[in-house]
């Protein structure tokens, strides 16, 4: 008998709780959007900042290292560069499928 | 139609709205029913708990294990919201609400206004515990792993907290089998 009384007895409506669920997923979405984008443009923004800093020593190193080497030693240390930006790219490509 | 791993698979793929619109659908009767049942108190407040289960368990749909049943994954999160509300408000008492009229009959009423009184004797754990076996018809390993607490700990509570009750019920001879054989009839249904 207690049984029985323990059951549910109350039908509770559905009508808004479903769309509520929904607008508080959106809601969460929008929110989640709005951080990523704001730590998108600070970063961007420090990013920036710096490049604009080292512009000047890094271009100077780039002269001094490709007035002084030899051309074979630029060409590998291209090469790497690319090869290294290539493994990196392709790993990206492989994980976004 | 599509089972609760296919709707979830979809959701956590490709963020599929729609299948979590249907997920949404299939079990917020049960979620709602449960921590209706668990506060007692206040319906409004239950429902708000019902939507916070429904956010999160959106968020971390990817971690469940399609080895377990949705619904068992659904009630424990429901459990945890439940559990962070009555530390939040450790004052709460459980009171019997009167539920609200137009929906159901007045048997049903009068039934769940007696359960209400009678789970207000027992603790959140108990009252868990019972409100998973014989409303929400879970076994007691799901029940086990729900409460995280040992399956032998989950039957003795259990068995004593419905001891308990129908020792209350003796004391105070309250007529329940006027109650319990009436079928329930419900005069609004879901969907």
């Amino acid at each position: 008998m207690l049984d029985k009384l323990l059951e549910y007895h109350q039908t509770p409506a559905t009508d808004r709780f479903v769309s509520k669920v929904m607008e508080g997923i959106k809601r969460q979405q929008r929110m989640r959007q709005i951080i990523l984008t704001a730590a998108s443009v600070i970063g961007g923004s420090f990013g920036v900042a710096g490049a604009m800093l080292l512009s000047d020593p890094v271009g100077q190193l780039i002269t001094q290292f490709s007035a002084g080497e030899s051309p074979m030693s630029v060409g590998l240390a291209l090469m790497s560069a690319v090869a290294f930006l290539g493994w990196l790219l392709h790993d990206e490509t492989r994980m976004s499928v | 139609m599509l089972s609760d791993r296919e709707l979830a698979t979809r959701v956590a793929v490709s963020n599929d709205p729609a299948a979590f619109t249907q997920l949404v659908e299939q079990h917020q009767l049960a979620i709602r029913q449960f921590l209706r049942r668990l506060l007692a108190t206040d319906h409004s407040t239950a429902d708000d708990l019902a939507q916070e289960t429904f956010l999160v368990a959106y968020k971390k749909l990817h971690t469940w294990r399609g080895n377990g049943k949705l619904k068992s994954w659904l009630h424990s999160i429901a459990y945890r919201q439940f559990l962070d509300h009555i530390k939040k408000h450790s004052r709460m008492q459980v009171m019997a609400e009167v539920p609200q009229e137009g929906f159901d009959s007045r048997q049903a009423m009068d039934a769940e206004i007696l359960v209400q009184k009678l789970l207000g004797k027992l603790g959140p754990l108990d009252r868990t515990c019972l409100t998973l076996a014989y409303a929400a018809g879970m076994s007691h390993s799901e029940i086990s792993g729900i409460v995280e607490l040992p399956l032998g700990s989950v039957k003795s509570r259990i068995h004593r907290a419905k001891l308990k009750l129908q020792k209350w019920l003796e004391q105070h001879d309250h007529p329940i089998q006027n109650t319990s054989q009436t079928p329930v009839k419900e005069t609004h249904r879901a969907g």
